[in-house]
């Protein structure tokens, strides 16, 4: 058995994606609330996103951000690349990445939250993008052909699933060989003791 | 080879959390936000 199935194991896995689903919920419909973490404009400073990333984000989507790291910091996106953004929420990564791929790109945003889907589409269109499109679906289950981006980002979203492994290799099937993954998380120091790995609010708080 | 990738790279690595809005567990373990790389191999 591996560690990742005794960790799944210990954890009710439809509890914990419905309390994350109800968390992001709240920051796509309420983003003003208080959370444990930053979120917003304020955030996408300190993670280093320019003003010139944002200058045609609708500002409905720069206010729902909620990453935790710049998956663009790693490498420039050029233009005509497929890209994936797994976990895309309100959409901020998916359409920076669709103005840097520019018209003969293309970016698959895949979410598992209606309401970030919701928002993302709605001003996907608002915002006059017509290279990206967000789908419904699981880091873990990505509905994405084999081989077809040449880049996978994701922000802050690994962390909030238990089978990290599962979603690693989900992200290397989507790519084509030699592709690029590029990412924000989280990088936690201190050993967490297994009570707390089944503790639901921990993984979202 | 980890899950498909090489070349797994850290590039980044700051404290994320302090003065959000509400208190966060990050801090009791040690958690900072990151940015990293990997390839998938040729």
């Amino acid at each position: 058995m591996t560690a990742s199935a005794i960790f799944t194991q210990a954890l009710d896995l439809e509890s914990l994606r419905a309390a994350v689903q109800e968390e992001y919920k709240l920051v796509a419909l309420e983003p003003e609330h208080s959370f444990h973490f930053h979120t917003g404009r304020p955030l996408a400073h300190l993670l280093g996103y320019p003003d010139a990333w944002l200058a045609d984000i609708p500002e409905s989507t720069i206010e729902s951000f909620a990453g935790t790291g710049n998956p663009f910091r790693l490498g420039a996106l050029q233009p005509g690349e497929r890209v994936v953004d797994v976990g895309s929420g309100a959409g901020i990564d998916s359409l920076i990445a669709a103005r840097m791929v520019g018209p003969n790109g293309q970016v698959i945003g895949v979410d598992m939250t209606p309401a970030m889907l919701e928002k993302a589409r709605h001003n996907a269109a608002i915002g006059g993008f017509t290279n990206v499109e967000f789908r419904e679906g699981l880091a873990e289950a990505l509905p994405v052909p084999g081989g077809w981006a040449d880049v996978v980002i994701s922000n802050g979203v690994l962390n909030l699933i238990p089978d990290k492994g599962a979603a690693l290799r989900e992200m290397a099937r989507v790519l084509k060989p030699g592709g690029r993954l590029q990412v924000g998380d989280i990088l936690v120091e201190k050993a967490v003791p297994e009570d707390a790995k089944s503790d639901i609010n921990l993984w979202t708080g | 080879m980890a899950a498909g990738f090489v070349d797994f790279e850290i590039t980044w690595r700051a404290d994320i959390f302090s003065g959000a809005p509400q208190s966060s567990s990050a801090a009791e373990f040690g958690t900072f936000g990151i940015n990293f790389r990997a390839h998938k191999p040729l």
